[in-house]
């Protein structure tokens, strides 16, 4: 029998708090960390709102010492949430009581140290001699994440470090869960980290009209922490954000034999491809993809409480999506409280996916339900999406999915621990 | 960019002020011109690169590739540094 997979550990960097207890009690208050920002404003982007960590990383003067020399903010966004998950998980106390080597390390992102790029990009223009400095190629890279998460926290598994757009995260969990189940590992640390505001980003996504961008006469205008609006009737892009999240893994026999406090069982998931389109969502596959997660869990779809939509507050997104939700649950559709958090954190690309997953695992602890913030209701949308309030509720399985831009998607299960 | 020529302990003080930002050596490490930058201050071989470029940058001086191995202490830095001052 394939052995139980445990969430042993989980912490989260977002632009609503540091941790993720200051996240989850922004997010059941309703509050927004979306901020119209002044760099962005004057800084030639196309979309100056967004959701920024406020007094964190490279500069402002409390940075990690450890990866101080990297000066790329996924890099610090990474590690302070491995961090995080690492300490709550307890494993940081047990030194000794487990292999090293034993535990796997999963961490992606979409976009990795762009910001270090450019900023470097620019210095070497200045030089005479062209160079660059001997840290650009180290901090940018995606795998570093794990690379310095293994070197500071002292783990010598193996590590992956999936790019796959805005699915990254929920596929790096996944990822370690298959090391778990294969055997390779038995604990394994896995998430994802982004940090993707530079110029042509921003305004790549803006071109594309993904993007809310700057629109004159929009309830954002005057109010910035109404940009990101899922599923309601005017939302018009989505409002990008940095973060990081992360998640502990353990096996059932590791969860024994060390102690550990299961805060959650993955109990199933699933990835697939659309093979359809370079940016587009396929309804489809997506269908398939969830499905797939319950048959993976072996799960009907009502038994599932609570879904944790990508929700990204763009019109094709949210639409594709609810249509999706009616095909994989029928009528249950109708019944299941639905909620992206996407409307007060923005969405964080790469990291997002790990995000909601370590949210996810918080509902079902707590038995509440982040809502959906500045929610005005949508006649295409027309599915529970625990409008703009929290909602208490009994909820023992809980799906939290994700989709990427290269047409990659994720669905993940998770069971309340008893 | 400073200006060069400095006195010489004024010019030591900001080459220290320089290594001790690019390699990220705390302020409770001590730096003085005897301090040799590999073995004092740990300084390894991707940092130095990072060091040096920082000492160009900083002092808008080309530091030769040939001179690099005579580079050992601070000191060293901040004598190079002179005799390749760019007068204001």
């Amino acid at each position: 029998m394939a052995t139980r997979i445990h969430v042993v550990g989980c912490e989260v960097v977002t632009c609503l708090g540091k941790s993720l207890g200051a996240t989850w009690n922004a997010l059941v208050a309703g509050q927004s960390g979306i901020r119209r920002h002044e760099h962005l404003t004057n800084g030639g982007y196309l979309q100056d709102v967004g959701g920024i960590v406020a007094d964190f990383g490279p500069g402002s003067g409390n940075e990690d010492a450890a990866v101080a020399k990297l000066d790329s903010r996924f890099l610090h966004l990474a590690m302070a949430a491995a961090r995080g998950a690492w300490e709550q998980s307890g494993l940081s106390a047990k030194s000794g009581g487990f292999d090293p080597a034993r535990v796997a390390i999963a961490i992606g992102s979409a976009f990795g140290g762009l910001d270090l790029l450019e900023a470097e990009q620019s210095r070497m223009a200045s030089r005479k001699n062209l160079a660059v400095s001997p840290y650009l190629i180290p901090g940018m890279i995606i795998n570093q994440a794990a690379g310095q998460v293994s070197q500071h926290l002292g783990l010598y598994g193996p590590s992956v470090a999936p790019a796959n757009a805005c699915a990254s995260g929920g596929h790096a969990i996944v990822l370690g869960a298959l090391l778990l189940r294969a055997g390779e590992a038995d604990l394994a640390i896995c998430g994802a980290a982004e940090s993707a505001f530079i110029p042509a980003v921003v305004n790549g996504f803006a071109t594309m009209k993904a993007l809310l961008g700057r629109r004159s006469g929009d309830r954002a205008e005057a109010d910035p922490t109404q940009a990101s609006r899922p599923f309601s009737v005017d939302r018009a892009g989505f409002v990008l954000s940095e973060g990081a999240g992360m998640v502990v893994l353990a096996t059932q026999s590791a969860v024994e034999s060390l102690g550990l406090q299961s805060l959650a069982v993955l109990e199933g998931w699933a990835t697939n491809s659309d093979g359809y389109h370079m940016a587009m969502p396929s309804r489809d596959r997506i269908v398939s993809c969830l499905q797939a997660s319950l048959r993976n869990a072996a799960l009907a779809p009502e038994a599932i409480a609570y879904y944790n939509a990508h929700g990204t507050s763009t019109v094709l997104n949210d639409k594709v999506e609810t249509e999706v939700l009616k095909l994989v649950f029928g009528a249950h559709a109708h019944r299941l409280p639905i909620s992206s958090i996407k409307g007060a954190l923005g969405h964080s690309l790469g990291a997002a996916s790990a995000i909601e997953a370590a949210i996810t695992v918080q509902a079902l602890r707590e038995q509440t339900i982040p809502p959906t913030i500045n929610h005005i209701p949508d006649p295409v949308c027309d599915l529970d999406y625990v409008p703009n309030q929290a909602r208490k509720a009994s909820l023992d399985l809980a799906m939290s999915a994700s989709f990427g831009f290269g047409g990659t998607n994720n669905a993940l299960i998770f069971r309340r621990s008893a | 960019m400073t200006p060069i020529p400095l006195s010489d302990d004024l010019l030591i003080a900001e080459v220290v002020r320089v290594i001790r930002r690019a390699a990220k050596i705390p302020a409770v490490v001590a730096i003085t011109a005897d301090s040799r930058l590999v073995e004092d201050l740990c300084i390894d071989s991707l940092d130095l690169v990072g060091v040096v470029l920082q000492i160009q940058d900083h002092f808008d001086v080309a530091i030769e590739e040939d001179a690099m191995p005579h580079l050992a202490r601070v000191g060293d830095v901040a004598a190079y540094l002179a005799g390749h001052a760019v007068v204001p």
